[in-house]
């Protein structure tokens, strides 16, 4: 068979075993250790291997259990809660009010836990109840909590960029600070969006009660007392990656410890809940990097047999222009995050489209951003939503999974123009990184 | 054979305090680097290798636990396909398990069965200052978490077909 109807039989291979719930784990690699065995003979199955421990025996890795460690700590010792808490006195007589205040919280716990599962579990216990009971918009209110929620990926530290960085060879550091400016951007198009609908209809997003919007000042500033440690341990890690005090793995690490010592000078420390926070970063670790695994094994034997040359190949020839053939790369990027998370995505496309995306003079670190919004969109978009799935797990009664998916088109809307326009002005990312590491 | 299932756990319980190891180990290389002016050697080999431990163990142990993520939306309540998904996701898991674990035995034997003229032991090292066997360590416990996640998988894939 030739390199072209290999492809095809291994995209069918995978699409036949994902739809039939076969373990994401298993699906690629069996493919790669099929391929091996039958094109090159089992002495070849050494690939499975090799990029399998070439993958674990990085340090960079390693942050990624303890930024996960941190999350869990920040969350199981209710920082999401109390910031809620302390945030949406403020909101105040404004209409919408509450639903910006969500995306505000949404936007500060991004940077202390940033892990999309948890944040959108947290809002949908927190907040969505809130917004529902002051007569909120049900779509509305659900496609705050779900949009919302996915922020984490995009305001650092970010999982998302880790991995990427891993792949592209790319500076982590630098990602975190050019994902800084598209994030907020995006954050802000959420707000403006609930701004204006609850303008034009009031009945979208009724204001506080009155009792309530009546608090002294000084109690609304000594509730943030609850939260400032935890906003402090995370701004001390941004801090330490991006001042190049530490490495990001010794910074994640050092948070970790931070938010363990935030959570006991709390009074929430115990040994039940550091066991259960290292029981989750084991759990994600073993599932997330035993999915890498295999699709790293497919990579390597697919590269072996000369597919990725091949798909690079077809991939220039689809056009001269380099802005058609960057259309259809986030087109492939959209369409994939129909059907599967990120880190597949992520591991399948990047060996073929990186070689593509340096020939043809882009910028990888800008890349990573445009990668990490095209996976905004990928979290919201019915069948395969993470986001969605998530909020169901966590929505109170009444809420279907048809009301929340069909809460996510605005919010898809707004998420493909700020695609488009880190797309038309890489300099939106790219002026933060150039500004604090110089050069272009 | 419930004993394989809670094997696994037990392991994945034990690996997750690898994870809080490495987070006192950074805690201290920082302490040292800008407290005392002396960074360590070692503390980046050791945390890898702890990790390391955690990351491998973690595929047998979220099996276990049955966390592995599937798109089971097409399949779940229809016994006809939910058994396909099953007996594939069987076959589909030792072709590749089987594969990994053959793949790192060979290489573990090359990086772990080496010694000097002298006949003394010299495993596969990292190269250095300090040292570590990294890389023979990482391959053998390949081996050994890719056997034990097949062990508990076709464990589990002959329990459900006995009740």
């Amino acid at each position: 068979m030739d390199i072209g109807t290999l492809t095809v039989v291994i995209l069918a291979a995978m699409a036949t075993l994902l739809m039939l719930g076969v373990p994401l784990a298993f699906v690629s690699g069996a493919i790669a250790g099929v391929l091996a065995g039958t094109q090159f003979g089992l002495n070849s199955l050494f690939i499975v291997g090799s990029r399998t421990v070439d993958f674990i025996d990085s340090f960079a890795l390693i942050a990624v259990p303890m930024f996960v460690i941190m999350a869990s700590f920040m969350e199981k010792s209710g920082v999401a809660r109390d910031l809620y808490r302390a945030l949406h006195v403020w909101a105040g007589s404004l209409r919408g009010g509450i639903g910006v205040v969500t995306i505000f919280v949404a936007v500060i716990l991004g940077a202390t836990t940033g892990i999309i599962g948890g944040e959108i579990v947290l809002l949908g216990l927190i907040a969505l109840p809130q917004m529902l009971r002051l007569g909120y918009d049900k779509k509305l209110a659900i496609g705050i909590v779900t949009a919302g929620g996915s922020l984490g990926t995009m305001i650092p530290p970010s999982i998302i960029l880790i991995f990427y960085g891993l792949t592209a060879e790319v500076n982590i550091s630098q990602l975190f600070l050019a994902t800084l400016v598209p994030g907020l951007m995006l954050a802000s198009f959420y707000v403006l969006y609930v701004l204006m609908r609850c303008w034009l209809n009031p009945a979208m997003g009724p204001a506080l009660d009155a009792d309530e919007q009546d608090m002294p000042l000084w109690d609304k500033i000594a509730l943030f007392k609850g939260v400032a440690l935890p906003v402090a341990v995370a701004g001390g890690v941004l801090f330490s990656i991006y001042a190049g005090l530490a490495s990001i793995t010794e910074s994640a690490a050092l948070g970790a410890f931070g938010a363990a010592v935030a959570a006991w000078v709390r009074g929430t420390l115990t040994l039940t809940m550091v066991r259960e926070v290292m029981l989750q970063a084991m759990r994600t670790c073993g599932m997330v990097f035993w999915l890498v695994f295999g699709t790293n094994a497919l990579i390597g034997v697919y590269n072996l047999m000369g597919g990725i040359d091949f798909a690079s190949n077809v991939l220039s020839s689809v056009s001269e222009e380099p802005a058609v053939i960057l259309a259809v790369m986030c087109g492939v990027f959209i369409v994939l995050g129909f059907f599967i998370d990120w880190i597949g995505i992520l591991f399948l496309t990047m060996p073929i489209f990186l070689p593509v995306l340096t020939q043809l003079g882009y910028d990888p670190i800008w890349f990573g951003i445009v990668f990490n919004l095209s996976m905004q969109i990928a979290y919201l978009t019915p069948p395969f939503g993470p986001a969605c799935f998530y909020l169901k797990g966590a929505a109170p009664e009444g809420v279907s999974l048809q009301d929340i998916f069909a809460a996510q088109w605005p919010f898809i809307g707004l998420q493909v123009l700020a695609l488009i326009i880190v797309l038309l002005w890489p300099d939106l990312s790219l002026w933060l990184p150039r500004l604090i590491y110089g050069g272009g | 054979m419930r004993f394989l299932d809670s094997f696994a756990l037990i392991v994945g319980r034990a690996a997750s305090w690898c994870f809080a190891a490495v987070i006192l180990v950074m805690v201290y290389e920082v302490v040292a680097r800008y407290g005392f002016g002396a960074p360590t050697a070692w503390a980046h080999e050791v945390s890898v290798m702890l990790a390391g431990f955690a990351f491998i163990f973690g595929g047998a142990f979220c099996m276990a636990e049955a966390m592995h993520m599937r798109i089971g939306v097409l399949v779940d309540g229809r016994p006809g396909l939910e058994r396909l998904s099953h007996w594939l996701s069987v076959v589909a898991g030792t072709v590749y398990l089987s594969g990994l674990a053959y793949a790192s035995w060979r290489m573990a034997e090359r990086a772990i069965w080496r010694f000097a003229l002298d006949g003394s032991w010299t495993p596969e090292r990292t190269g250095s200052s300090f040292n570590a066997p990294v890389p023979a360590f990482l391959k053998g416990m390949i081996f050994l978490g890719a056997i034990l996640f097949l062990a508990v998988l076709l464990n589990q894939a002959f329990k459900r077909r006995v009740t």
